[in-house]
């Protein structure tokens, strides 16, 4: 009895001594140096200029994530640049699984175990006259757990 | 089922209830751009070589007040790829033969920079670091015949400037 009594209190433990379930922002996407007339594309799976973000405190979830995409770039003076997501701008990357490319434009399914990293690339198209400085926008990722 | 047991299954249950409420969480990144100021290039003087002898060959040297001039403006300190669409021959009366193309980009509005041969090939330069200017000369040699017809004679000389995203 006192056996199964201990296996009880331990399930009980486990959630606990994770921690909070999570969603962050690690890493902005970051397109650089951007040539007038010239699209630049950043990947997903680029090491150092692709977004990223993190679900942590999981033990098994599934999980929809979805996006809110800009669809340009605010700049100087009121100036904007295009951007774009394509079907494979985003990746989905846990110690379980290598990173699966998916669609950043419309809601994902897939199953969290523990902690999950999601990258996420774009495309800018400046135009020939672009006006110079730097440009940003907002993106946000909102992971609904099932 | 003996009491702990039961304990064991409600625990499970509690914490597997708990476990499976939808919810959501959001988080935000930025992304972030810097855009290159656009090239403007200009010609700012046409590459002349006044009068030609029939048969004699004329040289316009980069260094020579005649030669032809671009002035390249951008970004400071970008790196820029250089091509040029050069005629074989000025056009008028009849043709004649221009060749032997030199060429002088410097930072400053000066020839004495780096010399080059203006061709179709890139040939790489970088925009002065404090103003973002490029400034180009360009000499050639006309060849006319013994027989060149007398009369005006022209070519365009078109040079093609994109940043090299270094």
């Amino acid at each position: 009895m006192t056996r199964t009594l201990l296996l009880g209190l331990a399930l009980l433990a486990l959630p606990r001594a994770l921690p909070a379930q999570s969603v962050t922002g690690i890493r902005n996407l970051t397109f650089g140096t951007v040539i007038p007339g010239v699209p630049t594309t950043v990947l997903q799976n680029d090491a150092v200029r692709s977004g990223q973000f993190r679900i942590a405190g999981v033990i098994v979830r599934n999980v929809t994530i979805g996006f809110t995409l800009p669809t340009v770039m605010n700049g100087p003076l009121g100036a904007t640049m295009p951007i774009t997501f394509l079907n494979n701008s985003a990746g989905f990357t846990t110690v379980f699984q290598g990173n699966t490319p998916f669609n950043p434009n419309t809601p994902y399914n897939e199953t969290v175990w523990f902690n999950a990293t999601i990258t996420l690339g774009g495309r800018v198209n400046p135009t020939p006259t672009q006006r110079s400085g730097n440009y940003t926008a907002n993106i946000v990722m909102t992971v609904i757990f099932l | 089922m003996n009491t702990a047991s039961k304990l064991s299954l409600a625990v499970l249950a509690l914490t597997l209830v708990g476990a499976s409420a939808a919810q959501a969480q959001s988080a935000n990144i930025t992304a972030t751009a810097t855009v290159l100021t656009p090239l403007t290039l200009t010609g700012t003087a046409n590459l002349a070589f006044g009068n030609v002898f029939p048969g004699i060959a004329k040289t316009v040297a980069v260094t020579d007040a005649t030669s032809g001039r671009f002035t390249i403006a951008g970004n400071p300190g970008s790196q820029v790829s250089m091509t040029f669409t050069l005629p074989a021959n000025l056009t008028g009366p009849g043709s004649l033969a221009i060749g032997t193309w030199t060429g002088d980009h410097n930072n400053t509005n000066t020839t004495g920079g780096t010399l080059f041969t203006p061709s179709g090939a890139a040939t790489l330069a970088t925009l002065d670091a404090g103003t973002g200017n490029r400034f180009l000369f360009i000499g050639a040699t006309v060849t006319p015949t013994v027989a060149q017809a007398a009369g005006a004679y022209s070519g365009t000389i078109t040079l093609n400037v994109v940043y090299t995203g270094l």
